[in-house]
This record gives structure tokens, sequence and C-alpha cells, in this order.
């Protein structure tokens, strides 16, 4: 830790003081520099950058499709998110509208990866502030739950799942009882995590009160997710710009008024249940049908067919060849969102009219979820700290991009 | 079974793009709405008026503040400036965005400059500093101008078109560290 003193006008003594990149609870590469008054923070002033990967410009020289694998590690916690995130970008763009079928496995991927999300995200708020067990018995239902995205994707962290009008492969013949079976253990992890967490003194004590921000103050500051909803933000993108038929499923927006990190972790705990909700509507009646839209102009066409019809192969060549592919119509600019575990990620795209965007912009819930930091920490000590980070989940891949 | 379908924007965001021209006509460069999403073209002279207004519950009350970001449109057709600074707000209540375009003309002498709209929407903040590092607009009247994602010493402005994708060779200059017993 580096200590120096500094006069201030106010007649106060402070001191800055390093809180990261290598701290264990920043979880990643986050960087405080504070400036404290004995152990009352002054101001917080974060660094970003050390996880900066240059996606954006490196989007600019990929196809969309090229792009899917590396918005797998923007929030590396639910990778799904992104995939889906950026194809609804694309999809809405281009005008393609996706099969039946493909929206529906398309939404149960996004819920059950949102579910892991925001198990991973309690169980390491109660690590953070000394509840360890906790956090072994959310990752062991996130192990879970990535064995239904391995068994689907072919891999548990890096699933580049989707493409521009559909998926990568159907899913497999197993896949509705394994989803179903997942769905019996979650209403379990909850109440335990409600036992373990939700009725701990330390763990309540800490969070209570802790990091506030209003509503009002969120929509100024484009905060979203499960931090705007506890401070009573009526705002979630699956309801209010609905997209992929949310808006005809029964499912409920969980609100708290108390803007504080105890509220941020009971409403992450709720999303988790409204989750199950929603993938319970749909694992019972999947659409049959093709995944993928029916024009190879969009989709690669079956490898079997490639290697045996001239059609086939033309169309697969004009997908993929350097200088083909999708092309994003010139001069046009787009944007659209989907909700993310931690907020509004959407996609700005950009076309020049060839077949890499001109421009592709992320915007991360995490951006402006963090921006606040300073505002949220203000008058508490270094402990809160913990608190606050962890129940803003901060992920640096997505933060710093 | 449920029938799911893709649907996007709804609302009166073409009424608020002609509310917003017979205010600002002198500003407004182009209007349109692409696949639904409703966009404006501006100059960038006044651009906090503009953004003031759309905040406004007259201007469509667009006072959710989504994101701030670049284009930058060298080779590409001939524009009034080089840069877009992309403006997009939401009114979620009423399920509707609008994007803002102001164009930004790079001056031979000088750094391209732009109003920062932090006075309006109190989260610009980062993202300005963000389209200042990767594009090197400045931002009038903005309190804490610096680089955000890009070391401090860093040369250049990596998402402009004439930036290299493979880089510059920062990281070439960094100092090998040798093991203990050389120094």
């Amino acid at each position: 830790m580096d200590a120096t003193d500094t006069a201030t006008g106010s007649g106060k003594t402070t001191f800055s003081m390093n809180f990261g990149p290598q701290h264990p609870a920043t979880h990643g590469t986050l960087h405080l520099i504070l400036t404290l008054d004995g152990e009352e923070i002054v101001r917080c002033d974060p660094q970003l950058g050390y996880l900066h990967t240059g996606f954006e410009k490196l989007g600019e020289d990929r196809s969309l499709t090229q792009f899917v694998t590396l918005t797998d590690r923007l929030n590396y916690l639910s990778p799904l998110n992104n995939n889906i995130g950026l194809v609804h970008a694309a999809e809405g763009m281009l005008g393609v509208e996706p099969t039946p079928r493909c929206v529906a496995i398309r939404v149960i991927l996004a819920e059950l990866s949102r579910v892991a999300d925001h198990a991973v995200c309690c169980g390491l708020a109660g690590m953070d502030l000394g509840a360890f067990s906790v956090m072994l018995w959310c990752f062991e239902e996130r192990e879970r739950l990535y064995d239904i995205f391995e068994a689907v994707s072919g891999t548990r962290l890096t699933s580049s799942y989707t493409r521009v009008g559909g998926l990568a492969r159907d899913v497999h013949s197993g896949f509705v009882p394994q989803v179903r079976e997942m769905l019996g253990r979650l209403p379990a992890m909850v109440k335990e995590l409600q036992y373990m967490l939700g009725r701990n003194r330390i763990f309540t004590d800490r969070m209570h009160g802790v990091g506030i921000f209003s509503a009002e103050d969120c929509e100024r500051y484009g905060v979203t997710g499960p931090v705007a909803r506890a401070a009573g933000m009526d705002y979630d993108v699956r309801k209010n710009f609905p997209y992929y038929g949310y808006d005809k499923l029964d499912w409920d927006v969980v609100i708290s008024n108390d803007a504080d990190a105890y509220a941020r972790f009971q409403v992450r705990l709720g999303e988790i249940l409204e989750s199950c909700r929603i993938i319970r509507q749909l694992i019972d009646a999947l659409p049959e049908g093709p995944v993928n839209v029916d024009d190879p102009k969009i989709i690669l066409p079956p490898k079997k067919d490639v290697y045996t019809r001239m059609e086939s192969l033309i169309h697969h060549f004009k997908l993929i060849m350097d200088g083909h592919g999708l092309k994003l119509p010139a001069g046009k600019e787009f944007y659209a969102a989907t909700e993310a575990p931690n907020g509004e990620l959407g996609f700005l795209l950009s076309g020049d009219g060839t077949h890499h965007p001109l421009r592709i912009r992320v915007r991360g819930p995490s951006f402006y979820n963090y921006q606040p930091l300073n505002e949220m920490l203000k008058g508490h000590v270094i402990s809160d700290i913990l608190s606050v980070l962890a129940t803003l989940n901060i992920i640096a891949g997505e933060l710093d991009r | 079974m449920i029938r799911l379908q893709l649907t996007m924007y709804n609302g009166d965001g073409d009424r608020d793009l002609e509310r917003l021209g017979a205010v600002f006509s002198s500003e407004i460069i182009d209007t349109e709405v692409f696949q639904g999403l409703p966009q404006a073209t501006v100059r960038p002279d006044r651009i906090r008026e503009i953004l003031t207004h759309l905040r406004s519950e007259a201007g469509g009350g667009y006072t959710l503040f989504v994101d701030l970001t670049c284009v930058d449109y060298l080779h590409q057709d001939a524009r009034e400036g080089r840069f877009g600074v992309l403006y997009t707000l939401a009114n979620f209540r009423a399920g509707k965005r609008i994007l803002i375009r102001a164009l930004v003309q790079e001056a031979q002498d000088r750094a391209p400059e732009v109003d920062s709209v932090i006075p309006v929407f109190p989260g610009a903040d980062w993202a300005e500093r963000e389209v200042y590092d990767l594009y090197g607009i400045t931002f009038r009247e903005h309190p804490d101008l610096r680089r955000i994602l890009c070391p401090d010493d860093f040369e250049g402005h990596p998402l402009r078109k004439d930036f290299p994708t493979e880089g510059i060779g920062y990281r070439d200059r960094f100092e090998v560290v040798k093991d203990g017993k050389d120094q």
C-alpha cells in the first residue's frame, strides 16, 4: 500500500491509498485510488483499462460471426447473454427475424446464464464478507449450469453459440430433461442463500444502508439492471423494450426501494426465481422446427451439402470468403439492447456496405454501473467498499473491453 | 404454445424527431427512422440544448442516458464532419429510444471539439473521457478530461481509422526486467 500525506484546504489531513488492482476482493483488475480521512472515504477515483483489449477496434476488422467469439470475453460470467445481445442488434439492423424455436432456446439459455451470473455474484458477495462456504455452494450450482452450456455449445465458458439468423446448432435431445432437473434445484439454492446470507448478522449489518444510489440518479447516470431496480427504478429491457416475446410471458420485474447493497442482493435472488418462471413456461412447449432462418444468404448451409451440392458450396463461399458475407448497410447506424444480468447490454453497429462493421460499440452495463462509485462510497469506510463492489458485480472484461 | 416474435421499437419517436426539427431547424442536418430507431444528424454547437430539449417532457421525455460514443467517418462519403459523436437516449416508460449524431469537424491546428453534456447528463463523464482517449475529441468544460482506458503516456487515438489495428509498438518500448543477478 502506498500512503502519502497531503494537506487539503478543508483543514483535514487526508492521505491517498491504492485499493487493487491485485486485491482479492476486486475479482479481476479493478483499481481504486482512495483519498481517506482516517478510515473515511473522501474521494474514490477508479482507474480503468487494466483489461483493455481493444475489442471494438478488433471488431472493425472482423465479420459479425467472428465477433461473436469476442463477445464471450466481455462479461465472462454470462457469455451466452453477450452472444445473444450481439446477434439481436445485428438482426435488428439487417431485418432478420429468427425462428420460434431459435428464440425460445435463446431465451432459455439467456435466463440460465442470468441465473449462473446472479448465483456467482451472490456467492462471491458472501465470500467477500466472510462466508466462504456459500461461494462454494453457488459454484456447485453454476457448474451444473455450465454442464448444460457445455452440452449445448461444446464449451463451458466461451460458448460462441449464436449466429446471425440462428444458432450454431440445435440443442441435443437431452436438453429439456437436463434443464428441468436444473429448475428443480434452483429454488433450493435461493432458499439456502436466504438462510445462509439473508439471516446472517455479519452479512446483513455490512450490507444494509451501504452504497445508496437513488432512482433519479440511476437514470441520469445510465445505471441499469439489478442496481437500478434495487433503487426502485422500474426498468427492465425485457419489459420496457420487449424482444423475443418476453412481454407475452408471465413474469414480474423484481423491484426494491431501499437502494442499498442489501436490496441489490435481494433483487438478484428474486430474479433467479423469476428466470426459473420464464424457463418453466418455455421448456414445456419448446417449439419444433428449424433453429435457423431459411435463407442461405444469412446462414451457412449444412456441411454435408457443401461437399456434395454445387449451390451450397457457392452459398458457403459467399458467406465465408473475404469481401463476401453479411453486409451492413452503408452509412446507417443502429442500436439495440438486451437485458444482461447486470443491466442493459447494448450494441451499436455502424455499417459501411462491407462485411466488416465500420464501428461496433459495446455498451456494457458494468461501465455505467461503475461510474457513480465515488458518489456511492463517499462518507463510508474502507470495509464498505467490499459490500458495494460485490453487489455492483463489475466485470473487468466488459468494463475495459 | 406461446407464440414468440421479435419486436423492436415502437412509440412515437418520429413525432419527437419532427418536434426537434421544428425547435432546432438550423441545427438539424438530417433525420430518419432506420429499422424503427429514430435518428437525427445535427451540428454540434447547440448539442447541450438539444439534449436538454429531448430530456424535457415536451421533447419526448428521454430521461435515461444510455450511451455516448463516436464513429470515425474517414474514407466514407463526404459529410460535414469527420467524426460523428453519437448520443443514445431512452424514454423507457414509453419504450422508445433516440439516436443523435453530432458531426464534428477536424480543425487544421487543434483537436476537434464539442461541448461536454455532463451538465445535462452526469453519466456522460466517463463516456466522454473514453471518446477523448480513443478518438482525440476534446469535450469543452469537461471537469476531468483524462485518458481512461489507455495509459496516460500513450500517444495517438486507437479507434481512429488512421490508427493501425496491429498497434504502434507501444509495448515494444517496455523496459525488459532481467532477473535479480543482472542488476
